[in-house]
């Protein structure tokens, strides 16, 4: 049974690939960049990355083609991560709630390196983290004071 | 040199906000330990041996079962009115047994400070009794010379608020979390998964960002991003999601088609099937949201209850279950008519609810139902979505993805 560190150097060592998708994702679009893709997810393990940064119209089809993928990749252990996302992307995938189901970086590099490493501060916030979020260094005081500061007893 | 220390955890005056379910935050599972484990672990870091955990609340079993085995832990459990004089009787044991340097802290708050600066600061004033603050205000950590017995005893009399002679205040640097409500604890819970902070999951980063602890299952279609962690013992059941900061403690279960998202769920918690629970705290038969600030008792056991903890219950339970199940899934698969039932693609975040005592999708109640989804993709994408005319009153219709 292979353990999990030879499961994390074998991830290392498999390609990322990592394909940019077309400006208008609809239906014809969507069929002809699946039939690009397919070989890449019936690999094993597949460990690929959509670059979505030329994307100015994704329509329905188009989120159900990235679920498909997914799905298909998901089936092989393998794994589907979107990066660069454009606004009009951003915006549908919200809207739909799909962009949950996927990890989006602001780079395919960044995207790329994750199946290795775990990379937190490339992930893409939601936006309610920026407005909630009370973050460490909010929480991290300044230069401490030698001599310290007399209590009152 | 010989340092020990004290944990004080459910002290009297702990204000409601600090609790969760009737039980103190520091005594809540937060990314497989509770925040008294962590505190402990980073205590150790330091150098100190023994570690005296004095509460009055008393820590569920799995929590003690854990701990058995450390022997620099010891917990003593009273009741609030026999709180101080139990820690005065542990410092006088800590000092009798050898200890030099005796840190007191009363979680409250977890903070990442350095603790060898904070001693230092001590031994550096020749302080009896030193206390650590941030900008913010006191963080009622003290150390506390072993020979001052009277200092100790004097502090403990006034509940950690008065000294009996100058106390030196040292300014901590690093990480504070107040730990003043259920916020607070998440908050403490993403930091750690998002690796801000020093706290890191318990078990093995299977993948990059995924955290596991022991034995737990992950049924089939399961869609877990990074980061996440799942406790020992969790169950995750099938096209459930987990995303964005989940974390699922021991012993919980998420059913089908249930996503987590940004949210923390506490020990032996079940959640219900088909479900979305976004920016909340789980447990105890409550949701805390934490986007609306409000908290929630859910009587339904549909949506959320709570798990046994005693194991020989859970097993019993799980195959009474099995029980009535099995049958009534025999009877209708022989007498179920088989026409018109289209294979269904399951994705994650997607599930049919039928009867509420199973969860598994049934499609083919009647002949002239039509099928709600298409097979295969290009189908899909050629033809709109059929929804039938009349839904069944105890059928809850797929969410494909997302709530529109």
């Amino acid at each position: 049974m292979e353990t999990i560190k030879e499961n994390l150097k074998k991830d290392k060592s498999r390609p990322v690939v990592v394909k940019r998708m077309p400006a208008h994702v609809n239906l014809s679009q969507s069929r002809k960049f699946l039939r690009e893709v397919q070989p890449f997810l019936q690999a094993d393990r597949p460990q690929i990355v959509f670059d979505l940064s030329n994307v100015r119209q994704l329509d329905a089809a188009g989120v159900d083609m990235l679920l498909h993928c997914m799905n298909q990749a998901m089936k092989r252990d393998g794994d589907l991560k979107l990066a660069s996302l454009s606004p009009q992307s951003i915006v549908v995938l919200e809207m739909t709630r799909t962009d949950r189901l996927f990890e989006i970086y602001e780079t395919s590099t960044d995207a790329a390196r994750s199946f290795s490493s775990f990379l937190p501060n490339t992930l893409r916030q939601p936006r309610y983290v920026s407005d909630h979020a009370t973050l460490a260094p909010s929480a991290i005081a300044e230069e401490p004071s030698s001599e310290g500061v007399p209590l009152a007893a | 040199m010989d340092v020990r220390a004290i944990l004080l955890v459910g002290a009297p005056a702990t204000p409601d906000a600090a609790r969760f379910g009737g039980r103190p935050l520091a005594l809540l599972d937060v990314l497989g330990k509770t925040l008294v484990e962590h505190v402990a672990d980073r205590m150790r870091h330091f150098g100190v041996e023994e570690i005296a955990i004095v509460t009055t609340c008393k820590p569920d079993n799995f929590v003690l079962r854990r701990t058995v085995g450390d022997r620099s832990l010891q917990w003593h459990a009273t009741n609030e009115d026999g709180l101080w004089r139990k820690c005065e009787q542990v410092f006088g044991e800590h000092a009798q047994s050898g200890a030099e340097l005796v840190l007191v802290w009363r979680l409250g708050a977890y903070t990442e400070m350095n603790f060898d600066q904070f001693i230092q600061f001590h031994l550096d004033q020749a302080a009896r009794v030193s206390s650590a603050a941030d900008a913010n205000g006191p963080l009622e950590i003290f150390a506390i010379s072993a020979s001052r017995r009277n200092d100790a005893a004097f502090l403990f009399r006034h509940a950690l608020m008065r000294t009996r002679d100058f106390c030196s205040q040292f300014l901590a640097q690093g990480y504070v979390n107040r730990m003043q409500n259920v916020e607070d604890m998440h908050r403490l819970a993403q930091d750690g998964l998002y690796q801000r902070i020093g706290l890191r999951p318990s078990g093995k980063e299977i993948r990059p960002g995924i955290w596991t602890e022991g034995r737990m299952r992950v049924e089939r279609g399961v869609r877990i991003l990074a980061p996440a962690f799942i406790g020992s013992g969790a169950k995750i059941r099938a096209t459930a999601v987990l995303t964005r900061g989940a974390a699922i403690e021991h012993h919980a279960e998420v059913d089908c088609g249930t996503v987590v998202e940004n949210s923390s769920v506490l020990p032996f918690s079940y959640i219900g099937a088909g479900l979305d629970i976004c920016h909340a705290v789980v447990g105890f038969r409550r949701l805390a949201h934490l986007l609306r600030k409000i908290e929630v008792e859910i009587a339904d056991r549909r949506l959320l209850s709570m798990k046994t903890s005693n194991a020989p219950r859970r097993v019993a339970g799980a195959l009474a279950n099995l029980a009535k199940v099995v049958p009534v899934e025999i009877v209708r698969g022989i007498f179920a008519s088989s026409a018109d039932a289209p294979a269904l693609e399951i994705l994650p975040g997607m599930h049919a609810l039928a009867p509420a005592s199973s969860t598994s999708i049934s499609a083919s109640r009647e002949s002239e139902r039509r099928p709600i989804m298409r097979s295969n993709f290009s189908d899909r994408l050629e033809n709109a979505m059929e929804f039938p005319a009349d839904f069944e009153n105890d059928f809850i219709p797929v969410r494909r993805y997302g709530n529109h």
